[in-house]
C-alpha cells in the first residue's frame, strides 16, 4: 500500500457532486473504493448517502481510492467494510460520503458542497445511518424490543439484562449520532432512511418506536415535521418559518456542534431554499458573525411565523430571555447555542396551561426595521420596579435527583428563604430603593397575592387544587425541619 | 406544571442510574403538600421576584433591577420587564431591552385594558 501514490482530487464544477462505489479489488476487505464526479441534476442519478457522527480525527487510516491513498478517520474506516456490503441483498449503488467526496483541503469547494448538501441528502434513493459496530451484534435486535417495551417506565433497571443485551441497549440509546446536530438535517431530508449497526440493518420506524421514551426522540420528531413540509406544506398550512421555528426549539436543548453559526447553517437545508431567497436569511448572503446570523434568523421567525398572536411566538422571544445569555446579541435574540437544557427547567411562562392571557384582544403586529436588530412592538408601560429580592436558593435539578436527606436540606434553605422574603412583602410599607425611600400606598400585597405568586398562580397538581394550607405547611415544615437541625447541631 | 419526562440510562461506566426529569409531583407522602408547594415554586429558578411603584409583586428573569419597567405588550399572554436605553441619535425617544417575561399577579387576564396606561409604539434593541 505504502507504494501507492496520494490522492487528489479533481476541480468540481458546481451542480456536481463525486460518488463512491466499492471496488471488487483483489483485497475484498472493503478499503478499496473508486470516486466518479456525476451532476446532481442528471435525471438517471442513483446514489445512497451516508450520515454519521465524524468522531475524532486524531487517528487516520489509510484506504484506497482510485488506485491512490488518501487517508480517513477511525469511525468512517471501520465503516467502510461494512458499508461496501449494505445487507448485502440489493445491488450496492454509489454512495456519497461527506469526508472523501469533498476536498476537505479545499475551502470554496466545501463551502459550496455543504450548500448543496440539502439537495445530496433529498436526492439520494437511501440515506444509511452508521451507529458503529456493536460488541455483541446478535443481541441488537433484541435490546430493540425491549428499548421498546420500557416505554413508560420510570427508573430503569438495567442489572436484570446480561451484559450483552446491556451493552448492545447502550449501544443504541446512547449512539453519538442522536447528539449531532447536522444530522437532524441529514436524516429531516431523507427519502427512505435505514440504520445501519455493523452489518444489521434496523428501520427508522423500528428505531423511534425503541427511542420515543428518550429524547433521542427529537432526531424522529424533527423528521416527521420536515416531510410534512415538503409534502404538504401548503394544503397543512407549514410555512418555512413554522419549519424552522418548531425545528430550532427541539433541537436547542438536545443536539450539539462545535460552532455557534451551525446552530442555524445545520437548520436551513431544511427549508426549500427558493422561499428564502430576497429575505433576511438569503443563502447567497454572507454572514458576519454568529451574532449577526442568530439576529437574521430570529428576525425571520418573528416577521414571517403565520401568527404573531399565538404562544409560541411569544415563547419564542422568551427564548431569549434565559440564563446564559447576551454575548453581543440584542436582548430580543436568543442565543441558541447556550439556551441548551435550560430551555427545559426555567418552565416556560408562555406555555403554562391553562394559558395566563395579560393583553387578551389585543393584536400583536410586529413591525420596525428587523435586519438593524429592532423590532417594534405596541404595548403599555404599566409600572416600574423599585425593589428586588434575593433569588430563591431552589436548585430543581439537585432537588430532583437528590436522596432524601438533600432535598430536606433544600427544602429547609428554600423555607428560610422565604421566611425572609415573606416578612420584608408582607410587612413592610416602606422599601428603600437606591434613589429614594418610596412609600407604596395604592394597594396592599395580600397574602393570597404573596403565596400564589410565588408558584405562578399554578392551580392544581394531577388535578388537586393547590390550597393555602399548602403553603402553610410548606412553611411549618420548613421550620420544624431546621429546628430538628439546630438541636442536632447543638447536641453536637 | 408541564415538564418533559424523560428517563436515562444508567452510565455505561458507572452503572448509576440518572433521571433527568422525575415525576413533577413529590415522592415524600409524610410532607406530601409542602414538597408539592416546594416543587411548584420551582418556576422561581433564573427568576427573581420584585415589587413596583404601585405596590404589586411579580418575578421576571433574574437581572432585574430597581428603574426596570413592567409593560403589557398587545397580543402577549404574559406581562414583560424592559430596561429604558438611551437611543444613538440621542432624540427625546427611548428604546428598550429585554429583561425578561414577567408574571403579576392580577394583571395576568386583560386587567391592564383598565388601566390608565397609553398604548405606544416600544422599540426594542
Amino acid at each position: 500500500m505504502a507504494e501507492l501514490p496520494c490522492f487528489v482530487y479533481d476541480q468540481l464544477p458546481a451542480g456536481y457532486i463525486r460518488l463512491l462505489t466499492p471496488t471488487s479489488s483483489s483485497s475484498e476487505d472493503g478499503q478499496s473504493w473508486s470516486l466518479q464526479t456525476v451532476s446532481l441534476d442528471q435525471p438517471d442519478l442513483v446514489y445512497e448517502a451516508l450520515s454519521y457522527a465524524w468522531g475524532s480525527q486524531a487517528n487516520l487510516f489509510p484506504i484506497t481510492l482510485n488506485g491512490c491513498v488518501p487517508y480517513v478517520h477511525g469511525n468512517l474506516h471501520s465503516a467502510l467494510p461494512y458499508l461496501a456490503g449494505r445487507g448485502k441483498t440489493r445491488p450496492v449503488l454509489p454512495i456519497w460520503i461527506d469526508a472523501i467526496c469533498i476536498n476537505q483541503a479545499h475551502h470554496k469547494e466545501k463551502m459550496i458542497q455543504i450548500r448543496e448538501m440539502h439537495r445530496i441528502y433529498r436526492y439520494a434513493a437511501k440515506v444509511w445511518v452508521w451507529l458503529g459496530i456493536p460488541e455483541y451484534p446478535e443481541r441488537v435486535s433484541e435490546a430493540m424490543d425491549t428499548l421498546e417495551s420500557l416505554e413508560g417506565t420510570q427508573v430503569i433497571d438495567l442489572s436484570r439484562f446480561d451484559l450483552p443485551l446491556r451493552s448492545a441497549i447502550c449501544h443504541l440509546e446512547l449512539n453519538g449520532w442522536f447528539r449531532r446536530l447536522w444530522v437532524v438535517q441529514e436524516a429531516a431530508l431523507a427519502r427512505e432512511i435505514s440504520f445501519l449497526s455493523g452489518d444489521v440493518e434496523l428501520q427508522w420506524l423500528d428505531m423511534e418506536r425503541a427511542m420515543a421514551r428518550t429524547d433521542n426522540d427529537v432526531i424522529f420528531h424533527t423528521r416527521q415535521l420536515a416531510q410534512c413540509y415538503w409534502n404538504d406544506g401548503e394544503i397543512l398550512g407549514v410555512s418555512p418559518s413554522t419549519l424552522l421555528m418548531n425545528v430550532a426549539v427541539l433541537t436547542t436543548a438536545t443536539q450539539e456542534c462545535l460552532r455557534p453559526e451551525d446552530r442555524v447553517l445545520g437548520l436551513l437545508g431544511m427549508v426549500n431554499q427558493d422561499d428564502l431567497r430576497g429575505r433576511t436569511l438569503d443563502p447567497e448572503m454572507a454572514y458576519t458573525s454568529y451574532q449577526d446570523l442568530f439576529t437574521r434568523f430570529s428576525a425571520c421567525i418573528l416577521t414571517e411565523y403565520p401568527d404573531p398572536n399565538s404562544v409560541k411566538w411569544w415563547a419564542w422571544l422568551s427564548m431569549a430571555f434565559g440564563p446564559g445569555k447576551r454575548d453581543g446579541l440584542p436582548s430580543w435574540v436568543p442565543n441558541f447555542h447556550s439556551v441548551g437544557k435550560t430551555i427545559d427547567s426555567t418552565g416556560i411562562l408562555e406555555f403554562r396551561v391553562p394559558s395566563y392571557q395579560a393583553t387578551i384582544g389585543q393584536k400583536n403586529e410586529p413591525r420596525g426595521d428587523l435586519k438593524i436588530g429592532q423590532p417594534m412592538l405596541r404595548g403599555r408601560i404599566l409600572d416600574e420596579v423599585v425593589m428586588v429580592f434575593e433569588p430563591s436558593p431552589m436548585d430543581n435539578e439537585s432537588y430532583l435527583s437528590g436522596s432524601p436527606a438533600r432535598q430536606n436540606e433544600i427544602l429547609m434553605a428554600v423555607a428560610e428563604w422565604e421566611e425572609k422574603l415573606a416578612h420584608k412583602v408582607l410587612h413592610s410599607t416602606t422599601f428603600e430603593t437606591r434613589q429614594e425611600i418610596c412609600v407604596c400606598v395604592n394597594r396592599e400585597i395580600t397574602l393570597d397575592t404573596y403565596w400564589r405568586t410565588l408558584i405562578g398562580n399554578d392551580a392544581s397538581v394531577q388535578d388537586e387544587a393547590v390550597k393555602r394550607d399548602w403553603y402553610d405547611d410548606f412553611q411549618a415544615i420548613g421550620r420544624s425541619l431546621r429546628e430538628t437541625d439546630t438541636a442536632h447541631g447543638n447536641e453536637r | 406544571m408541564l415538564l418533559r419526562l424523560y428517563t436515562s440510562l444508567p452510565h455505561p461506566e458507572t452503572d448509576t442510574v440518572v433521571p433527568r426529569w422525575q415525576e413533577v409531583s413529590s415522592e415524600n407522602k409524610q410532607y406530601k403538600n409542602a414538597c408539592d408547594f416546594l416543587i411548584l415554586m420551582s418556576i422561581l429558578q433564573y427568576r427573581q421576584l420584585f415589587v413596583t411603584r404601585e405596590r404589586r409583586f411579580g418575578f421576571t428573569m433574574m437581572g432585574v433591577r430597581s428603574g426596570d419597567m413592567l409593560s403589557a405588550l398587545n397580543g402577549s399572554p404574559v406581562l414583560h420587564v424592559q430596561r429604558r436605553v438611551p437611543t444613538e441619535d440621542d432624540t427625546e425617544t427611548m428604546n428598550f431591552e429585554f429583561v425578561g417575561s414577567a408574571y403579576v399577579h392580577c394583571l395576568m387576564n386583560g386587567e391592564s385594558d383598565d388601566t390608565d396606561a397609553i398604548e405606544e409604539n416600544l422599540v426594542f434593541v
